[in-house]
């Protein structure tokens, strides 16, 4: 602890380099944040900055305008700090070893840790007899991301859609990450897929929406945590889909019903979304209990990325509406101006 | 982390990307274009093939595999780029980087020498003087490779994809081979100097072996550094 902030990004442009022949997919174009220990996710797709953002606080690249620092030294021209940050990129990139035990025994020799039950501890012990230039892309990020979850000491957690194209044990990946937070450390993650942090909640922290290179907002100003109820997965035995989900769709408060059966799965789920959260409670609540139907569980559903866009854009215009600076007129008072 | 240790690491990096089959089909083509451009030259004038085949050997053959070498040491990136798997553990990349280039400096200067010889070899075809040609060839296709390898690593830590390696290819062809004060920079010049062509400067071949050394010293140490930590 030496008085600065765990991270942070002061007017940080930077760009990631995954595009073809070292182009950049995404860049950020000015973004400032301070964070502390949790969870931070970055909602939005890489063309939006999502990859620069996790490449630059992960000390792999250096912004071009802007610092980026963990604790008052950047992670990108500062190696004592880039040992305190564990990552996980788009690709990865693994020391050359024979094996994956080796390989992960190399890094643990390189922190001075023990990771020699990091992989078993993910569900990934099946790796470990495997060469690492066997590995297909989403078995190097699934080591990646392993190893970086069993760090101990690390101050921050850089990760880049974790719960997509990797082989672990989703259970695990959560549990580690809320580990990693838990024990004072700041995780970061960029997803363009906000149900993943759902499994996420209960830890203090914060959620950003990234367009463009920007920062849209956060928590409150973009939905989050999202109004539950306005689409609602409804969990039941597959016998009774097609009497409930036919019996929703007359409905009115519903604006769509969908329903998915697998043969080859326990359960079945009906997804309804209305314009109204209570209505589509209520609407459910009704027409379950009239057919007698047997519900497994309800879950509201996470927002889409569309969606959060769309809520930033609306609290965006409604704070411009309300400036004294705005430049359309304002008439309070409903007459003629 | 010690030095030692990162260095070695930056070693290993390299010469695992060098343990590959387009490292293989480098070797290959380097020894085969030296060895076939020896026997046709013995065949049309015995007395000049040996001249003529190490000519080959340092004017093209040495730059242009210490290039390949270095962009296959360098894994398509930048070169700070191409050490972050290490790196990214909290190794200053300058060290990792400084035993990337070394091992791909050792790796450059042993394709040298070993084409030398074996044009020497092909070209003299058992005839006198092979042994006393040759002691003096490898050394210098050696030390002129490093010299170019480390002047290509350098290129190699600026613009993307490492593709400032370029420029000390192109300079090294153009301005290498006059006999201003510019060639002096570049290793064309000390090499033409060394096989007993024109020296840049009327230097002798002592101070061009100086400088071809001092050259791979300076430009490694310029690529470590800019490679950051």
């Amino acid at each position: 602890m030496n008085g600065h902030p765990l991270l942070q990004l002061a007017a940080v442009h930077g760009r990631d380099s995954r595009g073809p022949a070292g182009r950049a997919v995404g860049a950020l174009r000015g973004v400032s944040v301070t964070l502390e220990h949790g969870i931070h996710a970055f909602v939005g797709r890489p063309a939006d900055g999502t990859l620069a953002l996790i490449e630059l606080v992960a000390g792999r690249r250096r912004p071009s305008v802007g610092v980026v620092t963990v604790r008052g030294r950047e992670p990108g021209s500062h190696a004592g700090t880039r040992r305190k940050v564990g990552a996980l990129l788009d690709t990865a990139e693994l020391l050359p070893a024979r094996t994956v035990a080796e390989l992960v025994a190399q890094i643990g020799a390189l922190h001075g840790a023990d990771l020699s039950g990091c992989l078993e501890a993910f569900g990934a012990s099946a790796l470990a007899a495997r060469a690492p230039a066997s590995l297909d892309r989403d078995e190097a990020r699934s080591v990646e991301l392993a190893v970086a979850l069993s760090l101990q000491e690390l101050l921050v957690l850089a990760l880049y859609e974790p719960f997509t194209r990797t082989r672990l044990d989703a259970d695990a990946v959560c549990g580690g990450v809320v580990a990693a937070a838990e024990r004072g450390g700041c995780v970061v993650v960029a997803t363009s897929t906000p149900a993943d942090l759902r499994a996420l909640g209960g830890v203090p922290g914060s959620v950003h929406l990234l367009e463009r290179g920007r920062l849209w907002g956060r928590d409150g100003a973009i939905g989050w945590p999202p109004r539950p109820g306005r689409a609602l997965r409804i969990w039941l035995e597959p016998e009774h889909v097609r009497a409930l989900g036919a019996a929703l769709s007359g409905r009115s408060e519903l604006a769509a019903v969908s329903w998915e059966a697998a043969a080859d799965r326990p359960l079945a789920s009906i997804l309804v979304s209305g314009g109204d959260a209570d209505e589509v409670a209520l609407a459910v609540a009704e027409t379950v209990s009239g057919l007698g139907t047997p519900v497994h569980a309800l879950e509201s559903e996470a927002p889409s990325l569309e969606l959060l866009l769309d809520a930033a854009r609306r609290e965006r215009e409604a704070i411009e509406a309300r400036s004294p600076y705005s430049p359309t007129p304002r008439n309070p008072g409903g007459g003629a101006p | 982390v010690t030095t030692l240790g990162a260095l070695a690491g930056g070693a290993r990096l390299a010469q695992g990307r060098l343990a590959r089959r387009a490292f293989a089909v480098v070797v290959f083509l380097a020894i085969a274009v030296t060895v076939t451009y020896a026997f046709v030259a013995r065949h049309g004038a015995p007395l000049d093939a040996p001249g003529r085949s190490i000519g080959l050997v340092l004017r093209w053959v040495v730059p242009l595999a210490a290039f390949a070498v270095v962009t296959l040491s360098l894994a398509g990136s930048r070169l700070d780029d191409s050490v972050w798997s290490i790196a990214r553990h909290g190794v200053p990349r300058r060290l990792v980087a400084l035993g990337s280039c070394l091992a791909a400096i050792a790796a450059a200067a042993v394709l040298a020498a070993a084409c030398a010889a074996l044009g020497l070899a092909a070209a003299y075809g058992g005839a006198h003087g092979f042994g006393g040609d040759v002691a003096t060839s490898l050394w210098i296709a050696a030390l002129g490779a490093a010299a170019y390898a480390a002047w290509f690593s350098l290129g190699g830590a600026f613009l993307r994809l490492g593709r400032g390696r370029w420029v000390p290819l192109l300079l090294d062809f153009s301005l290498g081979a006059t006999a201003g004060p510019l060639a002096l920079f570049w290793p064309r010049a000390h090499l033409e100097n060394l096989a007993g062509g024109a020296a840049p400067l009327a230097l002798s071949q002592p101070s061009s072996s100086v400088a071809l050394a001092g050259m791979a010293v300076i430009a490694l140490c310029l690529a470590a550094m800019r490679a950051g930590d």
